[in-house]
């Protein structure tokens, strides 16, 4: 059986990762998710870890390391421009949404308000990218 | 003004073509669809098309232009490589389908070999790229300039 595939998220907020591990369980599960609290430490974890990460959900507002820095690492990294990174940002502003993709976003999610949002959004978000769509 | 989304679906088969063509009159989806039948139509569509495309869904193996070479030719063009491309073809080859995110292809998908199931991978990418992404303004319901 192919395993599932993993999905680190790169998110600050507590409340956040809670409610993103919330909606997960909630899920069909059909990727496995690991948390990142910054850039710095997702960095390590893309270094070291042994199983990598099919795709980054990346939050845009980070200590230490922006998102769009964290992206622009990545997008210039050859070892790292083919991960598909989803980023993420309570702000939806059109000018932020462009600046992401043009420095390589695959894709742009405006962070849901309440539980329900959250629910639905996440459950769209794993069905697309690990069911639908093929990962690197 | 109309603001649904466009799609533009680059695609050199005609039975392709009309598939996702039925998928979409199908349903009830807020976006509308333009063909293209091979790359170089594509790139003419979008430099003369007044309106222009939310999201291009891209095949790989065509004649003349393949996929890859189109999707190469957008994403490094300064007008074009904000728009999402989303590859969507029959080769599941591992290392064609990294060549693509190499590339800057926003996602891949395998062409199903039925109908049902082109259905839903349709069904799942309108859902996701219209109503859970958020798309850029530039490709949303601008008039090119």
């Amino acid at each position: 059986m192919k395993p599932k595939p993993l999905f680190l998220v790169v998110e600050d907020n507590a409340d956040h990762r809670f409610l993103l591990e919330w909606s997960y369980q909630k899920s069909n599960q059909s990727c496995n998710i690991l948390f990142a609290e910054d850039g710095l430490k997702a960095m390590e974890i893309l270094e070291n870890s042994p199983v990598k990460p099919a795709l980054m959900l990346l939050d845009y507002e980070l200590p230490y390391l922006t998102g769009l820095e964290v992206m622009s690492r990545l997008k210039g990294s050859p070892q790292w421009k083919h991960l598909p990174i989803v980023m993420m940002s309570a702000n939806d502003d059109p000018k932020l949404v462009n600046q992401a993709y043009i420095a390589g976003a695959n894709s742009f999610l405006g962070k849901p308000q309440n539980y329900d949002d959250f629910k639905k959004i996440w459950s769209l978000v794993f069905e697309f990218w690990s069911l639908t769509a093929k990962l690197p | 003004m109309n603001n649904k989304p466009l799609f533009l679906v680059v695609d050199d088969d005609q039975d392709d073509r009309d598939l996702l063509g039925m998928a979409y009159n199908e349903g009830t989806y807020n976006c509308d669809l333009v063909f293209a039948e091979s790359g170089q139509q594509a790139l003419d569509i979008l430099d003369k098309s007044a309106v222009q495309p939310s999201l291009l869904l891209l095949d790989i193996n065509m004649p003349g232009m393949n996929g890859l070479e189109l999707l190469q030719k957008l994403k490094v063009s300064e007008r074009y490589r904000v728009m999402p491309i989303v590859i969507l073809t029959t080769s599941s080859n591992s290392k064609t389908i990294d060549a693509a995110y190499h590339m800057g292809a926003n996602s891949y998908l395998i062409k199903p070999d039925n109908f049902n199931k082109l259905s839903k991978v349709w069904d799942s990418l309108y859902h996701f790229w219209t109503s859970t992404a958020k798309l850029p303004i530039s490709s949303t319901s601008f008039i090119a300039s």
